[in-house]
């Protein structure tokens, strides 16, 4: 056996378990739930074909506008706000000399505590009797009434702020692309006397770019999958306002046993999310910086999305 | 003149990190107070939790709570359960991921581009489509309420392990292969002389991430674990808060404690390989979006 038959072969090998185990556990399952989606089953009868019945169910379901709307909603605070603080930060922490080590680990250390403890302290915070925050609000502010998570209006922004906990990891994202950046670029820039702002919109903001989109791009996916503020929280409410869509495809396939709904409910996720990151890459596309680089300050973006 | 100038523009200099670091610090409020009030809440009495106006700090702190949570609910055996589900899986992920970084970086086959480009489009597809069959199928397997659904497709490992690891392998130097070749060793002796033992950092990093990820994690173990004495700690938390009517903060804000205590540990341990100014972090798998 010649080498490069040799590494043919050794390839297969050493990929084997990544490609079987995905196609096993992860692409026939998303064949399996697009087929299932075109059925009606229970998981106590086995599967009748229904053919588009599901979709167009779905197009008629009150429910689902709602919680799509929640989930947009969510998604289109939730990632800007994060997006922003985030790099905000980052270029703070960057320009700050002294204690940023420390800064960099108490940042980062809240973003170890799981979701759930999140929520749920979150949920213990703005509780309208004895939360922190609605004591703060009703007799600093004055407000009263059911603020925060018990109305509709605010119960999105709310969740959103609970995100607060998680910001550090992106911080330190951004921060770390920040410091591999050709540091002969802002001296050049320094040098024709190029003000702080025009640095930071021609220099660093064009350089980061990929990491931006590629952070903006993964952000818009887990936004868009959001769940644990509902389901340990809210339980969708008030008035399934905030009745998540994950949260809704979770409850019709293991309360209603609905599988045939839930799955087609599974792929217009699937497809909302890629039109998503289409839009994204579309809308963003005159402010990414494609150029090849030194492979040290292009970790993130171009190539992930494709 | 010039020295009026000068003092000016010290001045300014001072101004502007003044303001820097009053954003900074602020910032640091707002991320930390949720853990440092999680931490006062969990010395409090319930009493306490109720009482207007209420006080930053227990009157008297109630170190009794961390007790009465092991008697509340099967707490050691929740942090046995994570402790060893995160731990297989987290080595499970990362030794596929490992196996699949080295043949993409160095064994040149066919397809190989189409491959990565595919491993990458996975990191794009929303985990929650997959959930339904995946269920259906673990269900046929008669694997619901045990572990197994949890722990096989670790093996598979994961595309952004694959990638991290992959571009450390990339920047090795191929000459240091040149050894293992001489000797007349394969492909799997470079892989576990040359690349395993100089790739500690990124293997580190990911290992710590999986664990957290897999420690924090509530979706999975809330689909195929109903017995509640399988339970990890994470999803172990909603026992105490949904098991008796009026929520029981102070003990909900000590099991939260004690439940973050072991990550708190591993995570001061591993920093130095891990928050760096290391760009192995830019990879960073967000573990905990909700």
């Amino acid at each position: 056996m010649n080498e490069s038959r040799k590494d043919t072969v050794a390839f297969w090998l050493f990929v084997s378990p990544w490609v079987c185990g995905f196609a096993l556990f992860s692409g026939e399952p998303l064949i399996a739930s697009g087929l299932l989606s075109f059925t009606n089953y229970s998981l106590f009868a086995p599967p009748s074909f229904a053919g588009l019945d599901n979709y167009s169910a779905l197009l008629n379901d009150a429910l689902l506008a709602k919680s799509l709307k929640a989930t947009l909603a969510y998604t289109l605070l939730a990632v800007p706000f994060h997006l922003v603080s985030t790099l905000a930060l980052a270029l703070l922490l960057h320009s700050a000399v002294v204690g940023q080590a420390l800064l960099r680990t108490l940042y980062y250390l809240p973003s170890l505590v799981s979701g759930i403890a999140v929520a749920l302290l979150w949920s213990s915070l703005m509780d309208p009797h004895s939360g922190f925050i609605h004591t703060f609000l009703s007799s600093v502010l004055g407000l009263k009434g059911p603020l925060l998570l018990q109305n509709p209006k605010s119960v999105i922004p709310s969740i959103v702020v609970m995100d607060l906990t998680s910001l550090g990891s992106t911080t330190l994202i951004f921060l770390a692309a920040l410091q591999v950046l050709p540091a002969e670029l802002f001296h050049a820039a320094k040098i024709d006397g190029a003000g702080r702002l025009k640095t930071l919109f021609k220099i660093t903001l064009p350089l980061l770019s990929p990491v931006l989109l590629f952070n903006a791009v993964m952000d818009v996916i887990s936004s868009l999958q959001v769940f644990t503020p509902a389901y340990i929280v809210t339980k969708g409410g008030p008035e399934w306002s905030s009745y998540f869509y994950v949260y809704y495809l979770f409850r019709a396939a293991f309360f209603q046993f609905d599988m045939g709904y839930a799955s087609a409910m599974a792929w217009i996720l699937l497809l909302l999310t890629f039109a998503s990151i289409c839009l994204i890459v579309a809308l963003t596309r005159p402010f990414v910086y494609y150029e090849n680089k030194p492979a040290a300050s292009n970790k993130g973006g171009r190539r992930h999305v494709v | 003149m010039l020295f009026e100038a000068n003092r000016t523009a010290r001045f300014v200099r001072i101004g502007r990190s003044a303001l820097r670091y009053s954003f900074l610090y602020a910032a640091l409020g707002f991320i930390c107070f949720p853990l440092l009030w999680m931490l006062s809440a969990s010395l409090k009495s319930t009493a306490e939790i109720y009482r207007y106006p209420m006080r930053l700090l227990p009157a008297k702190p109630q170190w009794n709570n961390y007790v009465h949570i092991f008697e509340m609910a099967p707490l050691g055996r929740f942090l046995l359960n994570s402790f060893w589900y995160a731990g297989v899986t987290a080595l499970a992920t990362v030794a596929a991921s490992s196996l699949a970084a080295y043949a993409f970086a160095r064994l040149p086959a066919r397809g190989s581009q189409v491959l990565m480009v595919l491993t990458l489009a996975t990191l794009l597809l929303p985990g929650h489509a997959t959930m339904i069959p995946q269920y259906l199928l673990f269900n046929e397997l008669q694997w619901i309420n045990s572990y197994l659904p949890l722990v096989i497709p670790a093996f598979a490992g994961s595309a952004y392990y694959i990638l991290l690891i992959r571009q450390f392998y990339t920047g090795i130097p191929r000459e240091l292969e040149d050894a293992v070749k001489i000797d007349g060793g394969g492909r799997l002796q470079i892989y576990t002389r040359i690349m395993l033992p100089l790739s500690v950092p990124p293997l580190v990093t990911s290992l710590l991430l999986e664990f957290i990820g897999r420690w924090n994690d509530l979706f999975s173990p809330l689909l195929y674990l109903n017995d509640e004495r399988l339970y990890p700690v994470a999803l172990g938390l909603t026992s105490f808060s949904s098991q008796y009517g009026a929520t029981p903060w102070p003990h909900v804000m000590a099991a939260s404690t004690i439940a973050l205590l072991p990550l708190l540990l591993l995570f001061f341990l591993t920093q130095r390989y891990f928050l760096r100014d290391n760009p192995v972090v830019v990879f960073q798998k967000r573990s905990n979006s909700f």
